[in-house]
């Protein structure tokens, strides 16, 4: 029987591994110091999907920031004066102010929408703040067809509970999307 | 990793150098405008006459002037404010808890009794007869630029609409109103002086009109009145 010596190199040892591995040994450049010589990079190139996806992302992104930009944003206030029988009004269009009103009463200030595109407009409204609980609104949450217009109500309350001389605030924000 | 940061980056700086594009594109194309009315409509609290009779008379007032936000020294944009008092049915306390108070002031108001004598019709549930037409609004008019309306007048007729001026910069800044009460009479029940009863506050008004049906006898009647501001300059 021809022994067949089958010696298998071991590659283990530290030599064998440095010839199977080399290792970069750091360079002089002359200064006295040593760097490290430029490493290979693997380029990992992106897919296809990864642009696709990233653009997706950037334009959902403005689409959000446009509708967030867009949006109409009023303050509201009301302020609760003493006796009955007494109103005080504030018509002017800055804001939602719905005056001095005593316990009891109640006040009606209006938004007009007007859709001047071929697009619907999906409306929402939201409120915010210490008004928010007294304001209550006509319509809200709806689709307004291309070229069409709309008026909501917003109705304050003035409860037998409102503090005298206070003056409840707070926010209106009006959204517009576009609703295909 | 920093191919990534870069990417998003500009995707950020894209985003942020397209707003104001957008804001172009918007103001030409993209042409949805929502705007504050300068329309505001104001229902003082109610008044409760409490139990009447037939031919009495009774007064109550209701003081209009401008909010403490809108006499601001910085506010000196208007100045003069034009309304309107506006009369409409009054919907029942249930009837505006079930539907909601806009929905139920809305219907009473485009709606009327199919028998206005009979005080079971289905208007009535929701909605109370109406005090309207007895109901006068007579200005103090210390400005001298408001108008009134007599008792027993057809609340629907245009006619039929007080009117008020307030200045802010005016010596008077704001109304006074009266509203009085001038309490029907039932059919076949009424006094001999009933027709000058009517006449007596409002010549113009045929007194057989604004006679009560007996079967409304010991209903609670009610009106809403709305001050609407219809313009400011």
């Amino acid at each position: 029987m021809e022994e067949q010596n089958i010696k298998q190199e071991n590659t283990n040892t530290p030599a064998k591994q440095a010839e199977v591995y080399p290792v970069a040994q750091p360079e002089a450049d002359g200064t006295g110091e040593t760097k490290m010589p430029k490493e290979e990079k693997i380029k990992k190139r992106m897919s296809k999907w990864d642009k696709i996806l990233i653009a997706i992302f950037a334009v959902i992104l403005i689409f959000i920031l446009y509708i967030v930009l867009d949006a109409n944003k009023y303050s509201a206030m009301v302020h609760v004066v003493e006796g009955e029988g007494k109103v005080g009004i504030n018509p002017t269009t800055e804001a939602l102010d719905f005056g001095d009103l005593s316990r009891g009463t109640s006040a009606v200030r209006q938004v007009t929408i007007e859709n001047g595109t071929f697009v619907p407009m999906y409306i929402a409204v939201f409120k915010t703040g210490e008004i928010g609980g007294l304001m209550e609104i006509d319509d809200n949450f709806f689709t307004l067809r291309p070229r069409e217009d709309v008026q909501i109500d917003f109705s304050v309350y003035m409860p037998a509970s409102a503090e005298i001389d206070a003056t409840y605030k707070g926010r209106v924000f009006l959204f517009k999307i576009p609703w295909l | 990793m920093k191919k990534k940061l870069l990417v998003g980056l500009v995707v950020i700086g894209v985003t942020l150098a397209s707003i104001p594009m957008f804001g172009a594109f918007e103001a030409h194309v993209i042409n949805v405008v929502a705007q504050i009315e300068n329309a505001l409509y104001v229902h003082p609290e109610s008044r409760n006459f409490g139990t009447v009779f037939p031919q009495e008379y009774q007064e109550m007032g209701i003081f209009v002037t401008f909010s403490e936000s809108f006499s601001a020294t910085e506010q000196d944009r208007v100045s003069i404010v034009d309304y309107i008092i506006k009369q409409k049915p009054k919907p029942r306390a249930e009837f505006k808890a079930q539907i909601g108070t806009d929905e139920a002031r809305r219907w009473c108001h485009d709606n009327s009794p199919a028998d206005p004598n009979d005080p079971n019709d289905a208007y009535y549930v929701n909605c109370y007869p109406s005090l309207c037409p007895y109901l006068s609004k007579t200005p103090l008019n210390f400005d001298g630029n408001d108008t009134g309306i007599p008792p027993f007048h057809d609340p629907f007729a245009t006619s039929s609409i007080a009117t008020g001026t307030i200045d802010k910069n005016g010596v008077v800044v704001g109304d006074n109103w009266i509203v009085d009460l001038a309490v029907p009479c039932f059919e076949n029940h009424c006094a001999q002086d009933w027709n000058d009863f009517v006449t007596g506050h409002n010549p113009d008004a045929d007194p057989e009109a604004y006679k009560l049906p007996i079967e409304l006898e010991h209903e609670v009647f009610g009106c809403d009145l709305w001050f609407e501001v219809t313009d400011i300059y």
